[in-house]
């Protein structure tokens, strides 16, 4: 019995072994690649010619839509810092979903808004009523959507596409900062590639910690909490280079709800945001590839590194506990969704490698992650644990974690150079290796409740982050919230 | 297993300890090598900046020429691109003077691109015409960058000769030129290229009449508006149709009034009856108004929206016309009201504005 149950657990570990060896090795993969990517991107940086985009009468102009749902802290100086982007045409709506706080009014006063009456066309399904569309009496363009909330996002998105005059759709987080170049940046690909390019997205960093002037970020700091200090890291490992390596085998699935723009034709074509999604990034650009791929029409969804989007981190563990839950759920319901694509060559890249990866990795990697944690101590138990084999485990599962996370790191030293004093690098070198004890182990708990979740089909409730505002006119540090 | 998990240990350790040593030596070279940069450049600006303005003896001038470093190379031709007038064109001369041009023609035929580049943005921001023909050989160069950087450097030298071969390379396949750079780069060499960018609308390729309307358009060639008139109505292609509309709109000839509005008509793709009332009412003439107005009540929502706003655009008649449909209460009135709040609402901030303004 002793000798069954050992060849067991031996398969088990095997098994488990050689899951951990081929998930790190993919990621080495995407890594390297994205690091090519990125070391050719910075190659032709000085030729990009910024300033031919800016005065090419080809840019297309871009609506700016920004939901907010009680963001009175940060919504006007969010709107100031939106409206001084570089970019040559550009339009602002901020679509005020059923905020109970004073965030209308503030916008009201800030921009001296007017009612008008608009007859909006139904090109994308809304859920709430529309209550009333204010726009600015000075010559700043921008408009502001009143509207009953239906407790979604996509509900204030899909208002603000029908509102939208602008042939392109760039979708900004309330909270989120940009830099000065970062929309022009973003759609740099939409002029390069006109009829191909449906879909871009630019990097997210966690904005914590730094210095803050006007709705930009002026100095780059890392954060205080070590939780942050995690999340930088990881931000980098996965959504910088992960998503790089995506974009680079042209099987982005990706662009972060934070920061992207999209073409309005596409977007309107597909029916716009999908009400019933939790991840409904995830899920706009799934149904954009499925779109294309069926009406066998070229396109690109690309994925441009160095725009950046700063936005605020949790530095709390329930909180962060619940929006990585959401993004597992939203995961898992995209994936289900969009079932057809796996291992289906119809979708190419897409369907032989990004999705097989997303579920075989980021889907039932928790679940493997946790057997293997009960597994294990259950092996402790039964005495049935073999010193060596599970020194291999570790190191592989360990050791390539901490290699990842510390390419990553020396690819960012390389390239963008962002946090630019020792302490910061050996902050981020102490969190690449502390993230390997705990944090990555929870987040496997918690991306496991997500998919039960998933499963389930529990409540769909947004998770709530406060905000801590930017409205500064000196520089002034983001404080983590353990100093508030 | 033992030497399994040995191996593996000392590989990974190994790899984790190179890439945090790489890291840091990087970071500690960065450090180093920016410092010296700035300590370098710090001596070598001074010259450069008494070299543009003049100041320079000519027996250290004469030795400028001949000084030969990387650091002032470099900072002299990162010079250029910032300098305009007399200043720009002392340092362009010496830099010619220091045979640095045609040390970047000779550099066009490197291997490396971003050598190519380097070059080609170089030859560029000098603006000298003889380097004409080697830039336009980059816009075959199998790398993006190179003939991006060519197309920049083709619209900063200016000479109308590169029309052709910019505008012809716009519709292959492979290694085609990015449509927003060539308008761009059209658009710098400006009129003096106009003969030639009117012979691209003889041309077959879609997106190289694109470009060609669209550029008559932004620089308002009025002598081009038959021609244009002829393709919005016949061209094959629909791109080159729209972009026809746009750009009549933008040149504002009455000679071109009646077709667009012909291009009203509901027999006609949306897309281009939608553009071609933008183009009316840009046009601002009083004849389209009952035209334009029979569009307010239309089902489609982008038709009666851009019906309206072209109404507002031409005001007078135009603004009466959206009263009278806001009056009769049919299905374009929101869009009338939307036009007429709009409008009313830009003229009171361009008001407050002047009067600011004159405070």
């Amino acid at each position: 019995m002793r000798s069954i149950l050992s060849s067991i657990f031996q398969v088990i570990n095997w098994i488990g072994l050689s899951y951990f060896l081929a998930l790190n090795t993919i990621y080495l993969i995407l890594v390297c690649v994205a690091g090519f990517n990125i070391g050719e991107y910075f190659r032709r940086k000085p030729y990009i010619g910024l300033d031919d985009v800016l005065k090419s009468p080809a840019t297309l102009p871009v609506s700016v839509l920004v939901p907010a749902h009680n963001e009175e802290a940060v919504i006007v100086e969010s709107a100031r810092a939106i409206l001084a982007l570089r970019y040559p045409q550009f339009e602002l709506i901020i679509i005020d979903d059923g905020s109970t706080d004073d965030t209308f009014e503030r916008l009201k006063v800030a921009f001296d808004l007017v009612e008008i009456q608009m007859q909006v066309p139904d090109l994308v399904p809304t859920l709430g009523r529309l209550d009333s569309i204010h726009i600015c009496q000075g010559l700043n363009d921008i408009t502001v959507i009143r509207k009953q909330s239906v407790g979604q996002k996509t509900d204030a998105l899909n208002a603000g596409i029908n509102v939208s005059r602008y042939p392109l759709l760039c979708m900004v987080d309330a909270d989120a900062i940009l830099d000065d170049e970062a929309l022009i940046k973003v759609t740099l690909p939409f002029v390069d590639d006109p009829k191909r390019v449906i879909a871009t997205g630019g990097a997210i960093r966690p904005s914590n910690g730094c210095d803050v002037v006007r709705g930009r970020v002026t100095k780059v700091r890392m954060p205080s909490s070590w939780l942050a200090k995690i999340q930088v890291i990881e931000y980098l490992r996965a959504f910088l280079l992960g998503r790089t390596g995506w974009s680079r085998l042209n099987a982005l699935l990706i662009i972060s709800g934070a920061f992207g723009v999209f073409k309005k034709e596409a977007v309107v074509s597909v029916g716009g945001y999908n009400h019933s999604s939790i991840g409904e990034d995830a899920d706009l650009v799934a149904r954009l590839h499925v779109s294309y791929i069926t009406r066998n029409i070229p396109y690109r969804i690309v994925f441009v590194s160095e725009p950046v989007c700063w936005t605020e981190v949790p530095e709390d563990l329930s909180t962060l506990r619940k929006q990585r839950s959401r993004w597992s759920r939203g995961l898992n319901e995209v994936m289900w969704e969009q079932k057809r694509f796996f291992f289906n060559p119809k979708y190419g890249t897409l369907g032989l490698i990004a999705v097989p990866y997303f579920v075989i990795f980021e889907i039932l990697g928790p679940i493997v992650e946790t057997l293997g944690i009960l597994l294990l101590l259950v092996a402790l138990m039964l005495n049935f644990v073999n010193f060596y084999f599970a020194g291999l485990f570790l190191s592989v599962a360990l050791f390539y974690g901490i290699l990842l996370s510390i390419l990553s790191l020396m690819i960012e030293e390389v390239s963008y150079h962002r946090y630019d004093k020792w302490l910061y690098l050996w902050d981020a070198v102490l969190a690449s290796v502390l993230e390997n004890f705990g944090f990555r182990q929870l987040h496997a708990i918690w991306r496991l409740e997500g998919t039960w979740k998933a499963l389930r089909r529990a409540d769909r409730t947004w998770g709530t982050m406060t905000r801590k505002g930017f409205s500064v006119q000196v520089p002034v540090t983001i404080k983590s919230s353990d100093e508030i | 297993m033992k030497t399994a998990l040995s191996t593996s240990v000392i590989l990974l350790s190994a790899s984790i300890i190179s890439f945090l040593i790489a890291t840091v030596s990087i970071r500690f070279v960065r450090t180093i090598r920016e410092k010296r940069l700035v300590a370098i450049q710090i001596d070598l600006r001074r010259v450069l900046i008494k070299l543009v303005s003049g100041d320079l003896p000519s027996a250290t001038l004469a030795q400028a020429i001949k000084f030969k470093t990387i650091h002032f190379d470099e900072l002299s031709e990162a010079m250029v691109s910032k300098i305009k007038g007399e200043a720009r064109e002392s340092l362009v001369d010496f830099l010619e003077a220091r045979g640095a041009v045609d040390g970047a023609i000779s550099r066009t035929y490197r291997l490396g691109a971003m050598k190519r580049c380097k070059a080609a943005s170089f030859l560029g921001n000098c603006g000298i015409k003889r380097s004409r023909l080697a830039l336009e050989r980059l816009l075959d160069n199998r790398n993006p960058e190179v003939r991006s950087t060519a197309i920049r450097a083709l619209g900063l030298v200016g000479d109308p000769r590169s029309v052709e071969a910019l505008l012809t390379r716009l519709d292959r396949d492979r290694k085609a030129l990015p449509f927003g750079m060539v308008l761009v780069a059209l658009n710098r060499i400006g009129s003096v290229g106009n003969r030639q960018v009117r012979n691209g609308l003889d041309g077959e390729g879609e997106w190289q009449r694109a470009a060609t309307v669209e550029l008559l358009g932004l620089q308002g060639v009025i002598e081009a508006v038959p021609a244009l008139v002829e393709h919005l109505s016949s061209d094959l292609s629909f791109e080159v149709r729209i972009r026809c509309a746009r750009a009549l709109g933008r040149i504002g000839s009455p000679r071109a009034t009646q077709k667009l509005i012909d291009s009203l008509s509901p027999e006609v793709p949306l897309g281009l009856r939608v553009v071609s009332c933008g183009a009316l009412g840009l046009m601002g003439d009083p004849r389209s108004v009952v035209p334009i107005a029979r569009f307010l009540n239309e089902n489609n929502q982008s038709m009666s929206r851009a019906a309206a706003n072209a109404l507002a655009q031409i005001g007078g008649g135009g603004i009466a016309a959206l009263k009278a449909c806001v009056a009769a209460d049919g299905f374009g009135a929101g869009h009338a009201i939307e036009a007429l709040a709009r409008s009313d609402i830009k003229e009171n901030a361009k008001e407050l504005n002047s009067r600011k303004a004159i405070v």
